[in-house]
């Protein structure tokens, strides 16, 4: 086995636990109690801690949760690891422990060789100095020697492309500039293991693309990378390992192909995606408008969750007016995995209610996205209400979710291969000659 | 394959540190930080004021003068036959530093959950580092000092320094490590009891009534002082004092005693430190 292949990072049966509500109010009486009881019960919290651990799985129990449960991993040199997850699945609880900014609860890790983690690009940096000044104080943070960023320096510089600024505070900065500082300084730390955390969701696409290539170089010499990211596309390219977490576990481990295939079949489970909303709570005429339910159907009038690309939906909406209001319109966002907007819709836009006022009550009201539309991905829908640029009285975000599916249209393809882009709509296209 | 694995680990993470285990050859790996973190104080410390740097001579000299009206001038305290100026502002300049030790460090936690939540450095370094830079102040307002004894020895009014005045780098030291073990406990506490923020501001004022930083201890009633002494900052000024213009009851018991004092109070701070640090992010 050669050297590149040893293993760097040991994970053995990493738990962590998080107390709730103990800290917050940081009450003297009560933490006291809580020591006065269980020092009378005759359990420090170390062995009440194990036993609810083996009673319960994630669960919260005696205000404590896990974000880990046992987790057992070993990075060898060179993988480049992508890490995926849902929100709250213990990706980020893991790197902190890796990078050492919070301690296990049971378990240990063993490292060899220095990590370098990059949990945010630029942390320390300090307004009121200069890029100068703040290139070396960010490099001493991520643990760079002084004669070390001596022999950077330039390179960094020339990296983060603000040479002209050098002398200026960075409080005259903007954002863009702070974070292409930052990661200038960050991509030339020489550790033989970087952890990275969504880092690249900031900064410009160009800017992007150069720091997706400086990782794909630090890869390319052998280091050890950990990333955790909600883009698969960047995960995919990027990555050669992966791990999937769930709750605190390790679902699976493999090539980050098969990981993201199998993180995408589990989004895609039908269990997952909610395409009924019922407000149960609607409370007292407290606020001004409530939105009451939200379905889909298909063209036959039956509720769905998913359906082809070549069928058209409508989405059925019922919400509740409590005062009268001059002038009023009702939106509707389609959202895609990676968080944009593919598609906004009014309900001034097709009906005679613009610049009408409207009266209170209940409202029924139905949109339909006629067929060929959307590409056939997961969507969320999220409606608002109100008066443009006066006040929105009416707000519901992510409140369902559909599914449009592809199955045996113009978009099948034999390689399996994903079309690009947001609209499936076909195009004519037309041959004007051909020289056979 | 078998002799790779056996090779050496860098470092193991495990739930708990020992309690000793301070990790104190990490603090000196990162000097280069600890460096950076005195200058980055010392340069933005009087960012956007108009007097900048000025401020920390005229702080002193301001309450250098209402010393004297108030204590000297109105409530008659005496000053062993110093001049009032020099007597308040020995006072002032080492209580300054010793306030300083002690505000900048009991916030530690609290203040940089941010940078702390995001990489990890030897956490000491923070600290430390608000001690050090402490010192700049400190030999400005010391040079301000020596310019009024040197203007009094000039003028003839019975001030003469002692060879006391080799002592001085150990009382700035004892001084640096009260301030910091105290901000290192109260900063480690305050991550589970907020309350403590409060108590420090106070605190430190009410403190001041009970360090002999503008009067003697010799005019304290007899029925007190045995109380009053405990206080190791009075062990301290009034050595300070003795060193610069002769004047106070030093004793090398008293310094002793302090010595101790602030050793031990250092040495349970860094530990008390050193256990919170690893899993404080949890609690903010």
């Amino acid at each position: 086995m050669s050297l590149m292949n040893r293993p760097v990072i040991s994970i053995e049966n990493v738990s962590k636990c998080y107390r709730l509500g103990e800290f917050d109010s940081a009450s003297f009486g009560r933490n006291l109690y809580r020591r006065m009881h269980e020092w009378l019960s005759g359990n420090n919290s170390r062995g009440s801690r194990a036993l609810a651990g083996t009673a319960c799985d994630t669960a919260v129990d005696s205000g404590c949760i896990w974000a880990l449960r046992d987790i057992n991993l070993e990075i060898r040199e060179g993988d480049i690891v992508g890490i995926i997850g849902k929100n709250g699945a213990g990706k980020s609880t893991l790197l902190k422990i890796i990078s050492r900014i919070t301690t296990p609860t049971e378990g240990r890790i063993k490292i060899r060789g220095k990590i370098g983690s990059l949990l945010e690009v630029g942390t320390g940096m300090h307004p009121e100095m200069t890029a100068r000044e703040n290139i070396y104080m960010n490099g001493m943070i991520l643990g760079i020697k002084r004669r070390e960023i001596d022999r950077l320096f330039d390179e960094i510089v020339d990296f983060s492309g603000c040479e002209v600024f050098l002398d200026t505070p960075i409080k005259r900065f903007s954002t863009g500039m702070r974070v292409r500082l930052g990661f200038a300084v960050a991509a030339f730390l020489d550790t033989e293991i970087l952890i990275v955390d969504e880092v690249l969701a900031v900064g410009d696409l160009q800017f992007q693309k150069k720091c997706l290539g400086k990782m794909e170089e630090i890869g390319s010499e052998g280091r050890t990378i950990l990333f955790v990211s909600h883009n698969m596309a960047t995960l995919k390219v990027f990555c050669n390992k992966g791990v999937e977490l769930n709750s605190g576990r390790i679902v699976l481990t493999g090539p980050m192909d098969e990981i993201i295939k199998h993180y995408m079949d589990l989004y895609s489970d039908e269990s997952s995606l909610t395409s009924h909303y019922v407000n149960e709570s609607v409370a007292a005429d407290d606020n001004k408008a409530e939105l009451l339910e939200i379905f889909l159907a298909d063209a036959d009038g039956n509720r769905i969750t998913r359906i082809n690309v070549d069928q058209g939906l409508t989405i059925h909406i019922k919400w509740k007016l409590n005062i009268e209001v001059p002038f009023l319109r009702v939106c509707m966002e389609f959202i895609d995995a990676t968080g944009t907007v593919v598609l906004m819709t009014e309900d001034t836009d097709s009906t005679d209610l613009y610049g009408k006022p409207r009266k209170p009550g209940i409202y029924s009201q139905t949109v339909t996205v006629p067929p060929l539309l959307l590409m056939p991905r997961i969507y969320s829908v999220t409606v608002f209400a109100g008066m443009p640029r006066v006040e929105r009285i009416l707000e519901a975000n992510n409140v369902i979710q559909f599914e449009i599916t592809e199955n045996n249209t113009h978009l099948s393809s034999v390689t399996g291969e994903m079309r690009s882009g947001y609209i499936s709509t076909p195009l004519k296209w037309e041959i004007l000659s051909s020289d056979v | 394959m078998n002799s790779v694995e056996k090779e050496a680990w860098d470092d193991i993470i495990g739930p708990q540190r020992g309690l000793l285990d301070l990790k104190i050859g990490e603090i000196w790996n990162h000097r280069d930080l600890l460096f950076m973190f005195i200058w980055r104080d010392f340069k933005t410390a009087y960012k956007q004021t108009a007097l900048g740097f000025l401020w920390v001579v005229l702080q002193p000299v301001l309450m250098m003068a209402v010393y004297i009206v108030v204590f000297s001038r109105i409530a008659r305290i005496p000053t062993e036959g110093v001049p009032p100026a020099v007597f308040f502002l020995c006072g002032i300049t080492l209580w300054n530093y010793f306030t300083h030790c002690l505000n900048r460090t009991a916030n530690t936690f609290v203040q940089n959950s941010n940078i702390f939540g995001k990489i990890y450095f030897p956490r000491l370094i923070t600290p430390l580092s608000k001690t050090l830079s402490g010192l700049i102040n400190l030999s400005v307002q010391f040079a301000l000092l020596i310019a009024v004894i040197l203007y009094f020895v000039y003028t003839g009014q019975g001030i003469h320094m002692t060879g006391y005045l080799l002592m001085v780098p150990v009382l700035v030291i004892l001084t640096g490590c009260l301030g910091l073990g105290t901000g290192l406990i109260i900063s480690s506490l305050t991550v589970t009891y907020r309350d403590l923020m409060f108590v420090v501001s106070f605190g430190v004022q009410l403190l001041m009534f009970a360090s002999a930083v503008f009067y003697p201890v010799s005019i304290i009633p007899e029925d007190y002082r045995s109380f009053i002494l405990w206080n190791p900052m009075v062990h301290i000024l009034e050595a300070f004092r003795y060193a610069m213009v002769g004047a106070g009851a030093h004793s090398l018991t008293g310094l002793l005693y302090a010595s101790t004092f602030a050793f031990v109070t250092l040495f349970s701070g860094v530990v008390i430190f050193n256990r919170v640090e690893q899993t404080f992010i949890d609690s903010v």
